[in-house]
């Protein structure tokens, strides 16, 4: 996972926060689901578009957690999310950091 | 159990988070958990006036006290709820990409459009249907082009035609998904005096699913909140009531555009009601734009046309005296006249019961129509 790589919700995926659930429905979905609370997390992590480490950095500081140990999780929940359709990488053509 | 106990708390929920005026009767409400019996009524009337999405935001931050298991079941009542407005939405998506394929302008109606314009979270306006606007003359094609993808249609109009020169919508069935095809936005004068064109040549837009999807513009929206609150229903239903003050609330009404459009099509009067039954129903001190239509003084002809939406239990018999009388030319209220009074045998069929001759029906529709004009002189 490159740091370079801003990930966003994707945008046709319909959703809904129900408590502190987020339910979503994505295009091919034949029903909608639940995001398990870490997804759901990330997911309003990413109500603007996000960089990996500015997601780390961001998680870490609000769960009092070390940054490598959250960015493994991070990379984990991304990933699965990416899988799934909910999460698009968009790569980023700004120098990281800049 | 204890009705009022319900009934304020339902109040309570659909004025959450919008500028109260402390009603007396409200005083105290929600500050300890309703007991059982309060509880079933209260989620009951919750689910009928879809306000609990409402509910959930009321009882996280502690205006509605609830205990933990009742916590737990509002949540999974509007888990639910959300799920098939997603599935309502997917719907809304696949309706529209068909008719603008055929080339067809369609407007969102209600529903999604309002929850994702006007409420600060689209999970407090829950929905049950999809609601679409097509102009008139595309009207019969957009049924067609529904029921080629797959929708099913379930309204007879009474004569071939006479909702596109007389009604308000066609209803589809897709899955266990109710469609509506609107070709205005009111039953009765009111789509005589709205102007349908001026819908789509104002029309705003919101994302969707990763596509724009076409609504009314904020004013239309605004004014159509207050029809359907009160013309739709007598007593008017709290969630439409909602729909208009979160309305105002978004703060994107042009109030120029907004009192040409209500002064022209004669909805001063609806939009004060509005105002009214805001105050009295949510207990909410209505915004400037709402309170602005306070002192509206409406036609003899807005004032009747009113009243035969308001009449308790009011049916399309008594909308149906108020058309002929504002149908302009002589025509067109023939035609109508006929329609209602001569329908065709699967429209009688379907409103007058299935047994029986032909002239068997048209006497049970004739006397059904006579009821109604009586109790009409009669102000019953």
């Amino acid at each position: 996972m490159s740091d370079r790589s801003r990930y966003a919700r994707a945008p046709a995926v319909l959703w809904r926060r129900v408590g502190n659930e987020i339910l979503v429905l994505a295009p091919e979905a034949p029903s909608p689901s639940s995001l398990s609370p870490a997804a759901a997390i990330v997911w309003d992590e990413l109500e603007t578009p996000s960089r990996l480490d500015e997601m780390t950095d961001s998680l870490a500081s609000a769960f009092d957690r070390d940054p490598s140990d959250m960015r493994a999780d991070l990379e984990g929940i991304l990933r699965e999310l990416e899988r799934s359709g909910m999460v698009v990488v968009e790569e980023s053509v700004e120098a990281s950091g800049g | 159990m204890d009705e009022h106990v319900s009934e304020r708390l339902t109040r309570l929920v659909a004025g959450h988070g919008l500028k109260r005026r402390n009603a007396a009767d409200l005083d105290g409400v929600g500050s300890e958990p309703p007991g059982e019996a309060d509880w079933l009524l209260l989620r009951s009337r919750l689910l009928s006036a879809r306000l609990t999405g409402l509910a959930v935001a009321a009882s996280a931050e502690g205006i509605l006290s609830l205990t933990q298991s009742q916590e737990a079941e509002l949540l999974e009542q509007q888990r639910t709820r959300m799920a098939r407005v997603l599935v309502l939405e997917r719907t809304l998506l696949t309706v529209t990409a068909e008719l603008e394929r055929a080339a067809i302008p369609v407007l969102a109606l209600k529903g999604s459009s309002f929850a994702h314009t006007a409420y600060p979270d689209p999970s407090w306006r829950d929905f049950d249907d999809v609601d679409v606007l097509v102009p008139t003359n595309d009207f019969a094609r957009a049924g067609r082009v529904l029921v080629e993808a797959g929708c099913n249609a379930t309204t007879v109009a009474p004569r071939p035609g006479f909702v596109e020169r007389f009604g308000k919508a066609g209803v589809f069935r897709k899955d266990v998904f109710e469609i509506d095809l609107h070709r205005t936005l009111m039953l009765g004068p009111y789509s005589i005096w709205v102007d349908a064109e001026r819908l789509f040549a104002e029309r705003s837009t919101f994302p969707l699913g990763g596509r724009i999807i076409s609504c009314l513009s904020p004013e239309h929206r605004f004014i159509h909140a207050c029809m359907h609150s009160i013309l739709g229903a007598n007593p008017p239903l709290l969630l439409p009531l909602r729909d208009a003050a979160e309305i105002e609330r978004a703060g994107d009404i042009d109030m120029d555009a907004l009192a040409r459009d209500a002064r022209a099509w004669r909805v001063e009067s609806v939009i004060a009601l509005a105002a009214q039954e805001v105050r009295e129903r949510l207990d909410i001190e209505p915004g400037p734009i709402l309170g602005a239509f306070d002192t509206v003084r409406p036609s003899r002809l807005e004032r009747k046309a009113v009243r035969a939406y308001l009449e308790v239990g009011h049916s399309g018999g008594r909308t149906s005296s108020s058309m002929i009388r504002v149908l302009p030319g002589v025509r067109p209220k023939l035609a109508y006249l006929r329609a209602i009074v001569l329908p065709d045998e699967d429209f009688l069929v379907r409103h007058t019961g299935g047994s029986g001759s032909k002239w068997r029906g048209y006497a049970r529709r004739w006397r059904q129509l006579f009821r109604t004009f009586r109790n009409r002189r009669r102000g019953v």
